[in-house]
């Protein structure tokens, strides 16, 4: 009986998402090659990156896309952060550039965004991490 | 081993445990590891508001070149009230400014710190300097803005039996000198936890 209910309870706490969406997909941003340096491949399987997009606008500001996905069927939470880069590869500093919460139900995927602080901005980085606190 | 050495250890493993757990360390302030509580905005939840208006606006105003620039081809923005609509008392400069920085570093949007609400300036030196030039020039000299910024910073807060939770909902909107908004947006942070994490 305690294994039948620790199961029951198990089944409970799973909920997952279904997505439904157009199977060509519409002025797509242009899909930027990545290198990753992975260092905690538990978060890697589980909050998966699967594209990474760029896209310039016309007051020449690049914006990036990362789609993520839980691969589980569990609730997770995580940090990400973006950091840009000028011309140089010089790190630029801003007070509103921290870690954003975020989180995904089980099977989800979502978009995460940025835009440059500036139009020198030409380079970007994601950062990652599990919850913390 | 005898009693009072026993006891000694005891104190001495005790001593170390209570300095440790009160030994104050430095966390990076936009970094995964800064405290949250329920009932509280936290550092973090500014960053993350003025993260996402700050990406919203250069989208909306810069990349779509809908920005209209007046001074050597920068836009003056003047900073109106922010309405705090909280149970805590919030100083908004700990968003509105984290915007202001990131305009600023656009190169295409200024701020004035000598033209506010009601007159009052938000650098008196620096008005009184303005003033001073005027007079001395015989001629006006003061900029007014092109943009104003306003907004609301607003709470709700729930309960389910041992579970808390409150949402901080942070309004910002871009008024052009012809009365109209331009750019509108608003961050809904929501945050869930025990008796324990409502924070003092």
């Amino acid at each position: 009986m305690g294994i039948g209910m620790a199961g029951l309870l198990a089944v409970a706490g799973c909920r997952s998402v279904n997505m439904v969406e157009p199977e060509g997909r519409i002025n797509a941003p242009s899909m930027v090659a990545d290198k990753r340096v992975v260092t905690d491949p538990s978060l890697a399987r589980r909050v998966q990156v699967v594209s990474i997009g760029e896209a310039e606008g016309a007051g020449g500001h690049i914006r990036v896309q990362a789609e993520v996905r839980n691969t589980t069927r569990n609730y997770r939470t995580f940090s990400y952060k973006f950091e840009w880069l000028d011309g140089d590869g010089i790190l630029i500093e801003l007070p509103s550039g921290g870690y954003q919460r975020s989180q995904l139900e089980g099977g989800e995927s979502r978009m995460l965004t940025s835009v440059a602080p500036t139009a020198a901005a030409k380079d970007f980085r994601l950062k990652l991490i599990e919850k913390v606190r | 081993m005898n009693k009072l050495m026993q006891t000694g250890i005891v104190g001495l493993g005790s001593a170390l445990l209570v300095g440790c757990a009160s030994q104050a360390n430095y966390v990076d302030s936009g970094g995964p590891r800064t405290l949250t509580t329920v009932n509280q905005i936290n550092i973090q939840d500014y960053q993350m508001a003025a993260d996402k208006m700050v990406n919203s606006l250069i989208h909306t105003m810069i990349n779509q070149g809908r920005l209209e620039t007046s001074a050597n081809g920068q836009a003056i923005l003047g900073i109106s009230r922010v309405i705090n609509n909280t149970s805590e008392h919030v100083d908004t400069d700990l968003l509105t400014k984290k915007i202001r920085v990131a305009l600023n570093k656009t190169g295409q949007v200024v701020t004035t710190t000598t033209y506010g609400l009601g007159g009052k300036a938000e650098d008196p030196l620096a008005q009184q300097i303005l003033r001073d030039r005027e007079k001395a020039e015989g001629k006006a000299l003061t900029l007014l803005p092109d943009y104003s910024l306003s907004g609301k910073i607003i709470e709700l807060r729930t309960r389910v039996g041992r579970k808390y939770q409150s949402s901080h909902v942070f309004q910002l909107t871009l008024t052009s000198r012809d009365g109209l908004a331009v750019w509108e947006d608003e961050k809904t942070i929501t945050k869930q936890g025990g008796r324990r994490s409502l924070g003092g």
